[in-house]
């Protein structure tokens, strides 16, 4: 195993107002990525998204929810996206995950298998965010559904998924977590069980941004669960509101400089890119001198697990926890 | 073993029987003149004064001394109106000085070097630890229940290692009321690879003692750096999360590397947390950490997450704030994370994906290469 270089870029959503912009910021960066010898190149969340709604002729696809009649104009557009992001991993030979789209819940993806996972398999009406990971060939190797979502994305009518699972490619078994998923360990978890290496992150973060969140984000489940973690952000000042992502990489302490755990991050707005050296065999070092899996304890964990989780009714917690209870010591 | 041998060895376990008996513990105590304190009043009752103790390990031979030393960081975390007094993890290894002649081994001298010296070669720590589990137990719970009650107040024991009924070397802490009764016992679920080495075992369940100063959750230390921790205990209905630790860093104190803790657990599930801190050096270990008292950042005005925090990683201190309970509970009502949990997909995954991945690394995590061609 060889180190991969991973490459992780940074845009301004004001860049991306009509769909030709879009396809020529992704493409000139796929190009410099591949340039700088990356093998997995990352763009930030929404890449996709804004595509379509330039395509489509909405200003700001975050205003309100996307109407259902125009469902299969979103697909169409949406497919046009993504076979333009094939044809650039394919054209460049790397593995690609080009962002996040936003796509009709009801509408099967092109491209998507049943091996890969299809985000249109739930009943119309609803929307998918979604990513698709593409390998050198061309092919759809995942099509990941955020499964975490906002209150705000819930108001858009999107549907979170429910599965996630990694992909093999060249640059190693990748893992995708969108946006919010970086908020909720269960989603790394999940994902490292299944033996990820990458979590690669599409991310598009509200201003303010706060380096606090981050800590809790990416950087923490990658410390959990002893594996790489690429974070790739949208910035910037649209009709839409004000991104403010940063992009980064991180790997375990024991592997960075300063045992800080970044190796790398962007300490600028607008577009921009780092690239990042994986050491596979390296990670397997830091696992043998001190694996944390070796003392997972699945006895406590089936004990609580299922039982804790159908506590929270209704998908929140707040009405269990508040429950009153009898205090003792007195 | 002869017949010798084991007159001796009853006669040995006798003796740390008698060292450790509480009569000289509450005698030393008493010399103390410990005032209860009127901290139980508050005119906000959602509003505690919580405190945690930084303390320095060392060993300690004599009951009394250990109970007068437990005693002294107390008074002094009562004396600044905390309720509840948390104490860090190993707070009961200082009574490994009951054995005779571990006080005269070098400073540098290993754990490994300490216990062969103690034994002989090749006995695991763990069954010098179960020999003198008993003398250790009696000080140690004897000191923690009557400080609670002389002071008033809530502690966390912080843990020490003893066996339980099967023989089992557990790390352990206990929880006291104020009127000294033993409220809650939490043994460490998530071992330190070496710990396990020892022949330590691990705890199986994680439990919330609901009382006036909060619901409380107290596992231990590395327990921190599992997820399922503090998920498990939010579940249960955790508003405060004591976590004591002893972290061993031989290259010195790393925020970093402390930052893997309770301060993430806190955020993911929206809890407040304590966290004490061992400090010193011990059997040729260096032992740094920084106490602090965390909370969701929401709920401190710079953001950051934390209430109050040790000055130092190296030396003795109290740190108290205040937690308000109230608002946590409207945090709780309006949080967008609590919002966001996605049952159905922890359903699907949790408790199965752990047992598929026991099955698949028997002897330890190994990546493995990854298939596509290239």
């Amino acid at each position: 195993m060889s180190a991969i270089r991973c490459a992780a870029v940074q845009l301004d959503a004001v860049g991306l107002s009509t769909a030709r912009a879009v396809l020529a910021a992704t493409a000139r960066f796929v190009e410099e990525a591949a340039g700088a010898g990356a093998r997995l190149v990352i763009l930030p969340a929404h890449t996709g998204t804004f595509y379509v709604a330039a395509s489509m002729g909405v200003g700001d696809p975050f205003a309100e929810p996307w109407p259902q009649e125009r469902a299969a104009e979103a697909a169409d557009a949406a497919g046009e996206w993504l076979k333009a992001v094939r044809r650039l991993a394919s054209g460049y030979h790397v593995t690609l995950l080009p962002g996040t789209v936003v796509w009709p819940a009801d509408v099967p993806a092109p491209g998507g298998t049943d091996e890969a996972g299809q985000p249109g398999t739930r009943p119309p009406g609803a929307w998918h965010h979604a990513a698709p990971l593409v390998s050198p060939d061309g092919r759809v190797v995942r099509w990941q559904v955020q499964t975490h979502l906002t209150a705000a994305e819930r108001r858009q009518g999107w549907l979170p998924g429910d599965e996630l699972r990694p992909a093999d490619t060249p640059a190693g078994r990748i893992g995708v977590l969108i946006g919010t998923d970086l908020w909720y360990p269960e989603a790394a978890r999940i994902l490292a069980l299944q033996d990820t290496v990458i979590l690669a992150c599409p991310v598009a973060v509200p201003h303010p941004y706060g380096e606090r969140h981050q800590w809790r984000g990416l950087w923490q489940q990658v410390q959990q669960n002893q594996v790489f973690g690429i974070e790739a952000g949208l910035c910037g000042v649209t009709t839409c509101g004000r991104w403010q992502s940063r992009t980064a990489a991180v790997a375990p302490v024991e592997m960075t400089a300063g045992e800080s755990g970044w190796l790398a991050v962007l300490d600028r707005e607008g577009d921009c890119m780092l690239t990042a050296d994986l050491d596979p065999a390296a990670l397997q070092e830091v696992v043998r001198a001190y694996d944390i899996f070796s003392q997972l304890n699945p006895v406590l964990y089936n004990r609580y697990m299922p039982a804790i989780y159908d506590r929270w009714r209704g998908g929140s917690p707040a009405e269990a926890r508040l429950d009153p209870k009898p205090r003792e010591g007195e | 073993m002869g017949l010798g041998a084991r007159l001796r060895e009853a006669a040995f376990r006798r003796w740390l029987i008698w060292r450790a008996r509480p009569g000289p513990i509450r005698a030393a105590l008493e010399r103390m003149r410990l005032e209860r304190t009127d901290n139980r009043a508050s005119p906000q009752s959602h509003r505690v004064r919580v405190a945690t103790v930084q303390m320095r390990l060392r060993l300690i031979g004599d009951a009394a001394e250990y109970a007068q030393m437990i005693a002294s960081h107390a008074r002094d975390a009562a004396a600044l109106g905390a309720r509840l007094i948390v104490f860090p993890e190993d707070s009961g290894t200082h009574l490994v000085g009951f054995l005779p002649g571990l006080d005269r081994l070098p400073d540098d001298v290993s754990l490994a070097q300490a216990t062969g010296a103690i034994a002989g070669p090749g006995v695991r720590p763990a069954e010098i630890l179960r020999f003198i589990g008993p003398a250790v137990r009696t000080a140690f719970t004897t000191t923690f229940s009557e400080v609670a009650r002389r002071l008033g107040v809530y502690i966390a024991s912080g843990s020490a290692m003893l066996p339980d009924e099967s023989g089992n070397v557990l790390n352990v802490g206990y929880l006291f009321g104020p009127n000294g009764g033993l409220l809650g016992r939490q043994a460490k679920c998530h071992l330190l690879p070496i710990e396990a080495s020892w022949g330590l075992a691990a705890g199986d369940d994680l439990r919330v003692v609901h009382t006036p100063v909060g619901a409380l959750g107290f596992p231990i230390c590395m327990d921190a750096t599992y997820f399922e921790t503090s998920r498990i205990l939010a579940g249960l209905g955790a508003e405060l999360i004591l976590i004591p630790a002893c972290d061993v860093a031989e290259g010195g104190y790393n925020p970093w590397k402390a930052l893997r803790g309770l301060w993430p657990r806190v955020q993911e599930s929206l809890t407040y947390g304590i966290h004490a801190a061992m400090v010193g050096r011990f059997l040729g270990m260096t032992i740094t950490g920084q106490s602090a008292i965390v909370a969701p950042v929401e709920l401190t005005q710079d953001g950051s997450g934390v209430l109050a925090r040790a000055d130092s990683w190296d030396r003795e201190e109290i740190v108290v704030a205040d937690l308000d309970y109230e608002a946590l509970h409207e945090l709780w009502r309006t949080s967008d994370v609590e919002a966001g949990f996605n049952l159905p997909l922890y359903r699907k995954y949790f408790p199965g994906a752990y047992t598929e991945y026991r099955k698949r690394h028997p002897g330890g995590r190994r990546f493995h290469p990854t298939s596509g061609g290239d």
